[in-house]
């Protein structure tokens, strides 16, 4: 085909644009299907899951009953039915090497599984764990070192164990409340944070004997992520409706706050890129965040999707698994107007280019407008609404307070560290 | 030129063939021109693929003989870049760029990084889009006279001699005396061609291969004709109502609300239908949904029989009785500009292809030449006669036809000059530039002539955007794009690049605090003040008095002044607005 490039052959050049753009982002809203698959099957809450460090397909999940659960995400099926507990399952990890899954659960034992299905089982045998420590501690949570046969869980206090040895390595404390959530850092492997009930968040490193430091928000946190690609860097999701980026340097200072849920946020994840976040809350939806922006890009939710209990990023940044209370674990794709599956080399330079034109004329009215439109549940919009009021009557009210004092007297916070009451060494 | 020419063999080397309009070549021999004549046609440009200067089996590196750092087989044997012109570059820009006072400002580290990353790859596009011109495969074409002649002389049996023989097959003429005058039209791709007689004739043609596609008699006046996006339909105004018809001659449409239509345009990417009514009405049909966009009347005399449209940014231009003409956006009920243009009523007017320039001719026997970026000033003005049509060509020559003479200029500006003359048997009702031919079509009163007039047309199509050789299946998907890229009606502006600027004044107010909307309730409504009759001639007659007390006390001040001997002060003279055509000396 002979072209020619010259601009007066080419009239209405940025016209054209605009409406391709405008196509282009009427059409990625026309393709936003999200939802891939439901893995139904347990018989109670799902309570945890669990990403395997090897294998992208593999997928373990805890329930409210004990059992622990082996996906294939691939075929959405359920390979491996265990057991494990009697009471809730707290929590997942998985040793550096992939080959064995640790389970902790409300019945105070740490149980240690293979990763691999078993060759030959008969039919009827109850499975059972490698090897199991009962121990005297509650246990909330668990989580391994990212090389050493280590790891850590939580309940009462922060506890290291080292591999099947009977009793803990160490124990840290700080305070008297519980914790709920402990996570290694992956790159600075002898970092650990965790979350506690008394509305801190700890800093730990192993190679000292007590904890770092700490910050105390104005509610309790739920859940901590590290980002996997900046180390100093880790989420927490917050009761307060909002989660928080941290530099674990200046605990004072969070870096980011992510608005938009209308209810308590339960667990986050980093994509492995982490340049993205997920969210899920009690107010039954899940939201994705870009790690610097204050605003979820995207949300989803099902009309028959309960409240959330765990969120997942899979680690082909395609995917994200959640858990929630009505017994399934739902698979969403992480960018939702994706195609799945081959495209041809046309279809490909379609979409790159209409993602480029997407990219030019985002900042156009029309088409912000279609872009950031997503229809919500109407609790949500209600509450929504009311969260809105809330935070309007709160800054007048402040801001009358300011107009009728001595200037400087009421200082003017900003809003990430309006929740922020202290940070302790 | 200099290090271009590396990549060519020399011109001598090759034998100049003319060839045919980008089909096969036919080795007609030629005589030994007095004149040069090139159409469209001869691709003067040896291919980059070419080497024939080369001998076989030698590496370029080292037949050149040139000192180079590896002489490995696989080496390019032209590493560095070839030489841009500067203004091969400026050709392609969209404009100045960022300047480096703008890149200061940016407040991040980060932003301004991105941006300037940003104008980069811009660059780079525009560069790319600079050195590709060196695949274009044909050259336009052109008359090479000796110093005592002038191209003025040259007649279309001269042209025909010295051009090869399908070149010579585009001069020809169809007899048709009897439903005459004729309006023509050529489809967007140059490649067919659709005559509308004044008496209900109409007839469509592919014209290169000469195949009649349909030909049909309406038995009633028809007004004008026009393809529109493709060679499938066409649109015809006849007495009553417009009807758009397909290529077979099938009526498909009967536009009833365009009724009285006088003349016609089509807006390809918009896929609007422009019609100016007997009425003074324009209308705009969106052809693609057959719904009326915008529908107002002109109100600047009657009809407005003279319209056509900006190829540019879509405004429609109409020349009226009063000498002036209007500037309108379907948007918009009132006219985006008016201009004066004649002391007499408008015949023609034209607008070339780049937006750049606008050509007006008017009874009083002159063809005004007006810039039409700026502020809309006359750029020449010469007497040539009542232009009754006037048409551009993609490479910038103006035709206008007087009587039965058809006068193509070459340059336009201040250095216009007429290029060639064609004088037809009767007169000229209707004159189009074919694109991408060097080709204009002449409708008379006699029928239709179609005559050469070497370097009009673009040498060089882009395929995906017009293309003259399109297949049927090329012709859908491109309909389809098209379609999908219809540009809304709304973004008719005088000013094309306004879509693509920052929007300043919407931030000002923002940072100024201005709310975007008015909510209802805060609108104070007040009564209309009512006109009390019986107080009327008291305010005039305070008002009256009020100015002869201001015009005594000046002209009081005045004579003082004088008295004093100060300089007076420089009255304004109101003159007539006509005035401005006046010579010099007349004025004084």
């Amino acid at each position: 085909m002979p072209r020619n490039y010259d601009p007066a052959l080419h009239p209405f050049e940025i016209q054209r644009e605009y409406t391709r753009a405008l196509n282009a982002v009427k059409l990625e809203r026309v393709f936003a299907k999200p939802f891939v698959g439901a893995l139904d099957g347990h018989g109670d809450i799902v309570s945890c899951l669990g990403k395997h460090p090897n294998q992208i397909a593999w997928l373990f999940s805890g329930d409210a009953d004990g059992t622990v659960k082996q996906w294939n995400i691939a075929m959405k099926k359920c390979v491996r039915t265990l057991k494990a507990h009697s009471g809730y399952v707290r929590g997942i990890s998985f040793t550096p090497d992939g080959e064995t899954m640790i389970s902790v659960g409300d019945d105070k034992n740490i149980h240690f599984w293979d990763t691999c299905l078993p060759t030959s089982l008969e039919v009827g045998v109850k499975e059972s764990a490698k090897f199991s420590i009962p121990t005297k501690y509650n246990l909330a949570s668990v989580s391994s070192h990212a090389k050493t046969k280590m790891f850590a869980t939580c309940g009462d206090s922060c506890l290291l164990w080292e591999g099947e040895r009977r009793l803990p390595v160490q124990e840290f404390e700080w305070g008297v409340d519980s914790l709920n959530c402990v996570r290694f850092n992956q790159s600075q492997v002898d970092v650990l944070a965790a979350c506690a009930s008394d509305r801190s968040i700890m800093l730990y490193d192993i190679r000292g004997k007590s904890p770092i430091r700490k910050v105390v928000l104005s509610l309790k946190s739920n859940a901590l992520c590290w980002n996997p690609q900046e180390p100093f860097v880790f989420a927490v999701a917050n009761e307060d409706y909002n989660s928080y980026a941290f530099d674990m340097r200046r605990l004072k200072h969070p870096l980011n706050i992510y608005k938009d849920h209308v209810d308590a946020v339960i667990d986050l994840d980093f994509s492995p890129t982490g340049k993205e976040l997920v969210t899920g809350s009690w107010d039954k939806t899940v939201r994705l965040f870009e790690v610097d922006k204050g605003h979820s890009r995207e949300v989803y939710h099902t009309k028959r999707m309960q409240r959330l209990t765990s969120v997942m990023w899979t680690l082909d940044n395609k995917y994200i698994l959640t858990g929630s209370d009505e017994m399934n674990i739902r698979i969403w794709k992480a960018k939702a107007w994706e195609k799945l599956g081959v495209l041809k080399t046309r279809e490909r330079e379609a979409l790159s280019y209409n993602e480029a034109l997407k990219d030019k004329f985002a900042s156009f009215p029309q088409v912000k407008r279609i872009m950031r439109h997503r229809h919500v549940p109407k609790h949500v919009y209600q509450a929504k609404k009311e969260l809105r009021i809330i935070k309007d009557s709160k800054s007048r009210k402040e801001g009358n307070r300011r107009a009728h004092s001595k200037p400087g007297t009421v200082p003017t916070v900003p809003e990430r560290e309006k929740n922020i009451v202290a940070e302790m060494e | 030129m200099g290090k271009v020419q590396r990549y060519f063999s020399t011109e001598s080397s090759q034998e100049k063939v003319p060839t045919t309009v980008r089909k096969s070549s036919n080795d007609s021999p030629i005589k030994k021109p007095k004149v040069q004549i090139e159409t469209i046609v001869a691709s003067k440009r040896p291919k980059k693929w070419e080497k024939t200067t080369r001998p076989r089996g030698k590496f370029p590196g080292k037949f050149r003989g040139k000192k180079r750092k590896s002489k490995k087989p696989g080496d390019d044997p032209f590493p560095k870049k070839v030489h841009l012109a500067k203004e091969q570059l400026k050709r392609y820009s969209r404009g100045p760029g960022l300047t480096k006072a703008v890149i200061k400002n940016i407040q991040t580290k980060v932003r301004a990084k991105k941006i300037i990353k940003k104008e980069k790859q811009v660059l780079s596009g525009l560069e790319q889009a600079a050195r590709s011109e060196l695949l274009l495969s044909e050259q336009n074409g052109g008359i090479d006279v000796e110093d005592w002649e002038h191209t003025l002389q040259l007649k279309q049996c001269d042209i025909v001699n010295h051009v090869d023989i399908t070149s010579a097959s585009k001069k020809f003429e169809l007899r048709l005396d009897k439903f005459g005058p004729y309006h023509i039209d050529y489809s967007l791709n140059g490649r067919q061609l659709l005559l509308g007689g004044r008496k209900g004739h109409i007839a469509a043609l592919d014209w290169v291969n000469k195949s009649l596609l349909c030909e049909v008699n309406v038995t009633e006046s028809v007004h004008d004709v026009k393809w529109l996006h493709n060679e499938t339909l066409f649109a015809v105004a006849q007495k009553g109502w417009t009807y758009i018809y397909d290529n077979q001659g099938l009526e498909v449409h009967c536009l009833k609300k365009l009724d009285r239509v006088y003349s016609l345009d089509f807006l390809p990417y918009h896929f609007l239908l422009v019609a100016g009514h007997e009425t003074g009405f324009l209308s705009w049909v969106d052809v693609s949904i057959g719904k009326i966009v915008a529908q107002f009347k002109s109100r600047v005399g009657p009809a407005p029989n003279v319209l056509t449209t900006n190829p540019a940014n879509a405004v429609t231009f109409c020349g009226h009785s009063n000498g002036t003409v209007t500037l309108w956006a379907p948007s918009v009920k009132d006219p985006l500009a008016s201009i004066l243009c004649h002391g007499s009523p408008i015949s023609a007017v034209g607008v070339d292809s780049v937006g750049r320039l606008m050509a007006t001719g008017g009874y009083d026997g002159t063809l005004r030449l007006w810039d039409l970026r700026n502020n809309y000033l006359p750029i020449s003005t010469c007497k040539v006669g009542v232009p009754t049509a006037l048409n551009f060509s993609q490479r910038g020559m103006l035709a206008t036809s007087i009587a039965n003479q058809s006068l193509v200029f070459s340059e336009m500006g201040s250095r216009q000059k007429p290029y060639l003359k064609h004088v037809s048997h009767s007169n000229v009702s209707s004159l189009k530039f074919c694109p991408f031919e060097d080709v204009l079509g002449i409708g008379s009163h006699d029928g239709f002539q179609s005559v050469l007039i070497p370097g009009a047309g673009e040498a060089n199509y882009d395929a995906l955007e017009r293309n003259p050789f399109q297949s049927k299946g090329q012709r859908k998907e491109s309909e389809i794009k098209a379609l999908l890229d219809k540009i809304q009606p709304e973004l008719i502006t005088l000013d094309n690049s306004l879509l693509g600027e920052v929007d300043t004044g919407a931030i000002q107010d923002e940072l100024q605090g201005k709310p975007k909307y008015v909510k209802k309730s805060d609108i104070e409504l007040s009564h209309r003040k009512k006109r009390k009759n019986a107080k009327l001639p008291k305010i005039k007659q305070g008002l009256q008095s009020e100015l002869n007390i201001k015009q005594a006390k000046s002209t009081y001040q005045q004579s003082k002044q004088q008295e004093e001997g100060k300089a007076p002060a420089v009255q304004q003279v109101f003159s007539n607005p006509l005035d401005r055509f006046k010579t010099n000396r007349k004025r004084n």
